[in-house]
């Protein structure tokens, strides 16, 4: 699927860079890996010398290391950055490319982006696949998208202040007093009562008491989220999942090719969810048992490395943790494929990045390590509950309720009522068993569940996890610390007050009159374009590194020895010079690539012992070994093969002379 | 084979008389009435245009032989229709039975019943079969099926693994093995493909048992029957030992079968509740990543109408629903649990020995299941039936007979053809063996000559369950006058079959469009409010907050009830009102009433 103009534009660019057009055109293949919806390719590039390496690899045979952007449409910088590491890597990292291939997948939705460049579509955070959904099931698809009523060419919020009962809405935030730009939850035991409903901008188009909740922009529907169509922990009957795991051509694609490319042993996403400052709980499996809902606890020092070497390379501090991993392209590429994979955003908000050494005063105090409290790798607070709860001997189920999103939770709370009355007497004994403090934070979470609006597409609201809060709601209780609040402060001072369009009055022909306003779509997802040289720096920076600890086997002839005639003793070592094991915890128990198999071709009966076909499940990298010893009866002087298989690392013979001259 | 000719009774020519069908028909129908007089007195036997026996079992080629003259012999009827092809580029047939003078498939409500999705489990596929076989036929001849295919289709599919069934009939298996597909895995994971399949050794056409005599083992053969090994006690000293089935060690790496064709279990392949293979075997590499399931897939997701599903196994004579897992229960509301226990309590007494079971909790942890698919990610009420059961063997014991009385079995009512004498062979491994023991026809498949009872009791209870897929009504409609013009509308559907219109787990889970209930004035008149009311004798309406003549009902239907909605509506009186319910898997239907007392 090579494409020859695909390649000319490439070198082009690569040109322009100052590179080499020799260079470029050895190092970078360009072809693709399937179509989108529409039709569009999903194009991919291949960074590596073509001509085989030392041990006689073609690229597909070498570590690799997988990178994909835009899954998620809102997330611009992610395919900006993706692509302009092709320039920099080939330039400037050529050497790791000899033994290494790289593979960058800069935007796996154009469908998105083509969605939004169509003259007159106004811009919006909505950043999934362009494909009817018929999402509140009325037998209409795409009937009520958002509308930019305003014509600012933005979708952004309304809030209507006291709502009519006739509109269907409920008051549930206030402006906070503070900066009465940002919405809130009211604080009822402070004299508080609600006095807005927030929702997007638009018109309830097919008259059905709800605004926006079938269609592009809105509350619900319009695609499908690709960051929750992946079959790890899929979120089945979930606004955005779809109608089943991989129903996109985009994801299916991307699996496929990726399952056909068993050298992959390294993945890093550029999308919404980070899980290099948050890195993800680690021992924690599915109510399967076997599936983990992060990592494996035996990869979490090589995340903790990772994350050390990545904020190295860039400097932040705090990171959002983005939405639910459930149906995530990454929790798949981990879980399921069994590669390292990492997510970043690529770019957060400048006050959770550590300032440059030259850009500090000198006398500033260092707390910037310090990560930002809501975001940092500490001790998250589901470890807290979880070290709490475990502490005072509560049942796994208590544990599982109170770490558990919302979302999860109303699941829970819905199916206890379908258990035995046995079982559910049982269940409420035990909590009522529990120290009394404890006992009153279970059923203060219970019963905040049940007085959760239920209704997120009524009042404009969002499902949790699916897509971030587009308006300036925060829950927080105090507009300063919250994230808005924080984003608000950006904009104002260094981004001119570009980010967030002031609350301005409306007559909306349903509702009555109404405020516009909120964050300009895609404001805090992507940085201005004076940042997207630092930012493609930092993450050429930090995939060179990644490429520099993939895993490297060498194998060597460690003994041959003479027991007696014709009957030999033969040592073969594996070292693993790079950083990462042969096979990271979850590649062993996911078992869906064989080990290092050691397959040597002699007669079965003549294997004295040791097994004629070995294994080697992981070598530790750092130099980490590893030894198989067979003996032999074979005439003197004879030579057998040894057949190395492994898909990952590269098929290699060796032929072991049986003489006494060896190393 | 086709035959023309029904034998006439009075109630088999009055359905006769109803059809208005082709000239084929018709001069069928001719010939029948020519037959009459020659015809044996009334007996409760069809005869129909195709002849198959079931008293035995068919390759896959036969089978879609068998299909396609089905489908020729009932051209009004039967659509054959190709929905993809299998790994080894075998056609994927599903049969569409349909009675298009009551309106095109897709506008019934519709059961899907497959067989075969595990290769070894054949007699699924002669059950499906029969069932195309007995419909057809039965159409225009028996008033009940006759009803219940004008109301109702059907999408019969064979075999959804031909590759597995394929190499169950022309290679050497067991009873229990070629249960996938023959996509390649690597099972022992040493790098190669399906490397070490079993070995037929001495050439019988199944894998059965190898023997070797050692002084340090712990059998012993029977002196007077040599087909009888038994097991020593500790305090004796035996002379023979067994090792394993049938094969040798192929790839020379000590190890012998331990990487034969496929690997991938069909029936773990669907979305719902999908985990990859470490925590569920033979799980595939994704969601429908196999051609057959992805085809089945496209299919089912193609045709909404399907509100009852059937899957049939073998074996161990059970009615199966899930969950496949127990913390997905929550999958299976009380209303909808009724519904499926209902159903199965009364397939018990159809189904003798077979019991009614819920899977992770009978049988044991299901996860990606198709059953499980339809039930939890399509709301449709569906079971899977594994066929026979060793209690069927005298029809008399719930559990298995002993060795003693399957020996009688094998040797008095089969005549020794599923045993294979033990012959001497010499293995390149081991030496002199001695090959033997019982064929894969010993177990799970039916014997041969109960096969059509097994199929036709199964088929009995899948036209159980079809009938009851929701069947609506407008049970009663009436105007009222409520003020200056100014007209009360009450109208009440009724559902009277088991299923409900939407399963509650389709409510729950907002699968699927909801069920509409309209109101249109066809005069100028309009509908200024409605509600629903819980009984009839009610005076006040829950009202429903917007537009009131167009009523969408997440829960449509209750099974065997009713819902009652009132609309309020502006208009002169004698205007017409038309009153429609529709829903994906229900017959639409529709009445007009006049404004007025």
């Amino acid at each position: 699927m090579r494409t020859s103009v695909l390649v000319a534009s490439v070198v082009a660019f690569s040109l322009a860079a100052g590179a080499s057009a020799q260079d470029s055109e050895r190092l970078v293949e360009v072809s693709s890996i399937g179509k989108s919806r529409s039709g569009s390719t999903l194009q991919l590039l291949r960074l590596a010398h073509s001509e085989p390496d030392a041990l006689g690899r073609a690229p597909d045979q070498r570590p690799a290391l997988l990178i994909v952007a835009g899954l998620d449409g809102r997330y611009e910088i992610g395919p900006r950055v993706a692509r302009s590491l092709v320039d920099r890597l080939v330039t400037n990292h050529a050497d790791l490319l000899r033994e290494r291939t790289v593979y960058i997948i800069p935007d796996l939705n154009p469908d998105n982006a083509a969605f939004f460049a169509r003259e007159g579509t106004p811009k919006s955070d909505f950043g999934r696949t362009i494909v009817g959904y018929d999402a509140d099931r009325d037998g209409r698809v795409n009937e009520d998208p958002a509308d930019d009523l305003n014509a600012d060419g933005l979708i952004t919020m309304m809030r209507v202040k006291h709502p009519a009962p006739a509109t269907g809405l409920t008051a549930d935030l206030v402006p906070d007093p503070d900066d009465p730009r940002i919405m809130r939850r009211p604080e009822a035991a402070k004299g508080e009562a609600p006095t807005h409903a927030v929702l997007v901008e638009g018109l309830d188009a097919d008259g059905d008491g709800r605004f926006n909740e079938d269609g592009p922009h809105g509350s619900a529907g319009g695609g499908v989220d690709l960051n929750m169509n992946f079959p790890a922990l899929w979120p089945e009957h979930t606004d955005g999942s779809g109608p089943y795991s991989l129903s996109e051509p985009e994801s299916l694609a991307l699996v496929r090719w990726m399952l056909a490319r068993d050298n992959i042993v390294c993945v890093l996403v550029f999308g919404p969810h980070d899980n290099l400052l948050n890195i993800p709980e680690a021992g924690r499996n599915a109510p399967d048992g076997r599936e983990p809902l992060g990592i494996e606890s035996d990869d979490k020092p090589y995340y903790e490395e990772i994350a050390r070497v990545f904020k190295d390379a860039t400097g932040m501090t705090g990171a959002p943790k983005g939405p639910d991993t459930a149906g995530s392209f990454h929790q798949w590429a981990y879980a399921h494929f069994g590669a390292y994979a990492f997510s970043t955003p690529v770019w957060v908000r400048p006050d959770l990045v550590k300032p440059k050494e030259a850009d500090k005063p000198a006398d500033a105090k260092d707390d910037s390590e310090k990560p930002a409290a809501e975001d940092g790798p500490e001790e998250s607070p589901e470890d807290a509950i979880r070290r709490e709860f475990q502490a005072a001997g509560a049942p796994q189920f208590v544990i599982d309720f109170m770490v558990a999103t919302p979302a999860e939770r109303a699941e829970m709370m819905a199916s206890a009522q379908d258990r035995a009355p046995e079982e559910q007497r049982e269940r409420m004994a035990a909590i009522m068993a529990l120290p009394e403090e404890l006992r009153a934070k279970v059923m203060a979470v219970a019963q905040g569940q049940e007085a959760q609006p239920a209704a997120p597409a009524r009042t404009g609201g969002r499902p949790q996890g699916a897509r971030p809060a587009q308006g300036a709601q925060a829950a927080a209780s105090r507009a300063r610390e919250s994230d808005d609040a924080k984003w608000l402060k950006y904009s104002d001072e260094q981004r001119n007050r570009e980010g967030f369009i002031d609350w301005q009055p409306f007559d909306h022909p349903q509702l009555g009159p109404v405020e516009i306003g909120g964050f300009v779509p895609g404001f805090r997802a992507n940085p201005p374009e004076s940042e997207w040289t630092r930012l493609a720096d930092e993450q050429t920076a930090f995939a060179a590194a990644l490429l520099d600890k993939l895993p490297d086997l060498t194998i060597d002839i460690h003994a041959v020895e003479r027991l007696s005639t014709g009957l030999w003793r033969i040592t073969v070592r594996g070292t693993n010079a790079g950083y990462f094991p042969t096979a990271s915890a979850i590649a062993r128990k996911a078992r869906r690539l064989p080990p290092v198999v050691l397959d040597l071709r002699i007669e079965p009966d003549a294997v004295v012992a040791g097994q004629r076909i070995a294994r080697w499940e992981s070598i530790d990298g750092s130099g980490g070994t590893a030894y198989a010893e067979w003996t032999v009866a074979a005439p003197d002087g004879s030579t057998i093969t040894l057949d190395v298989r492994s898909a990952a690392l590269g098929n290699r013979t060796l032929t072991i002379s049986l003489t006494e001259d060896q190393p | 084979m086709t035959r023309v000719g029904y034998p006439a009774t009075p109630w088999r020519l009055r359905s006769l008389c109803s059809l208005r069908r082709s000239v084929f028909a018709r001069v069928a129908f001719a010939a029948s009435a020519l037959l009459a007089a020659s015809t044996a007195a009334a007996q409760p036997h069809i005869d129909g245009r195709v002849e198959i026996a079931f008293n035995r079992y068919y390759t896959y080629a036969e089978l879609e032989a068998h299909l396609k003259s089905i489908a020729a012999a009932y051209p009004d009827l039967v659509e054959l229709r190709e929905i993809g092809r299998s790994g080894q580029g075998r056609a994927l047939w599903v049969a569409i039975v349909n009675s298009p003078k009551t309106g095109p498939h897709t506008s019934k409500p519709a059961m899907w019943i497959d067989g075969n999705v595990h290769g070894n489990e054949v007699q699924s596929a002669e059950a499906v079969l029969y069932s195309l076989w007995y419909l057809t036929k039965a159409y225009g001849q028996v008033p009940a099926l006759t009803d219940l295919l004008d109301r109702c289709s059907f999408y019969f599919m064979v075999s959804v693994n031909p590759d597995g069934r394929e190499y169950w009939f022309e290679e050497a298996n067991t009873p229990h093995s070629s249960r996938s597909n023959q996509r390649p895995v690597d099972n022992d994971r040493d790098g190669l493909f399906d490397e070490d399949p079993p070995d037929d050794l001495d050439g019988d056409g199944s894998i059965t048992q190898m023997w070797i005599r050692d002084p340090d083992g712990r059998w012993e053969r029977d002196r007077h029957d040599p087909r009888v090994f038994r097991r020593i006690r500790d305090d004796q000293r035996g002379e023979w030992t067994l090792l394993g089935s049938e094969g040798i060690d192929n790839d020379g790496d000590g190890r012998i079968n331990e990487d034969g064709p496929g690997g991938d279990d069909m029936n773990r392949n669907w979305p719902s509740g999908w985990k990859p293979d470490y925590a569920q075997g033979g799980a595939g590499e994704y969601p429908f990543s196999n051609p057959e399931t992805r085809a089945v897939g496209e299919f089912i997701m193609a045709h909404p109408n399907i509100a009852a599903g059937q899957s049939y196994h073998n074996a161990g004579g059970m009615i199966l629903r899930g969950p496949g897992a127990q913390f997905r229960e929550n999958f299976y509301p009380r209303s909808d649990a009724r519904v499926y226990d209902e159903i199965a309590r009364i397939g018990e007494d159809m189904l003798p020995y077979y019991r009614s079971m819920i899977i992770w909790r009978d049988l044991y942890t299901v996860h990606g299941g198709f059953v499980n698919w339809l039930a939890e990610g399509l709301g449709i009420i569906s079971f899977t039936n594994e066929l026979w059961t060793n209690a069927r063997y005298f029809q008399r014991d719930v559990s298995s007979p002993d060795d003693e009385r399957m020996w009688l079995f094998r040797d008095r009512l089969q005549f020794g053809l599923t045993f294979k004498d033990y012959t001497e062979f010499d293995h390149p491994q081991y030496g002199t063996v001695l090959v033997g023991g019982l064929n894969k026809w010993a177990s799970r498949s039916t014997p041969t000559f109960m096969l059509e009872e097994e199929c036709h009791r199964n088929f009995a209870f899948t036209m159980f369950h079809a009938d009851h897929m929701p069947l609506l009504s407008f049970e009663r409609v009436e105007t009222a006058r409520a003020g200056d013009g100014l007209w009360m509308v009450t109208v009440q559907v009724r559902n009277d079959r088991l299923i409900p219109s939407r399963t509650a787990v389709q409510a729950q889970r907002r699968i699927g469009v909801n069920d509409l209930l309209t109101c249109e004035p066809t005069g100028g008149g309009r509908v200024a409010a409605s509600g629903s009311m819980n009984t009839w004798r009610d005076t006040r309406i829950d009202p429903v907050p917007f537009e009131p003549g167009r009523v969408q009902l997440p829960s449509g239907v209750p099974g065997r009830g009713g819902v009652i909605h009132r609309f309020y509506v502006e208009g002169q009186p004698g205007e017409t009102v038309r009153l429609r319910y529709t829903g994906e898997r229900t017959k639409d239907i529709e009445t007009t009433v006049t404004l007025g007392d």
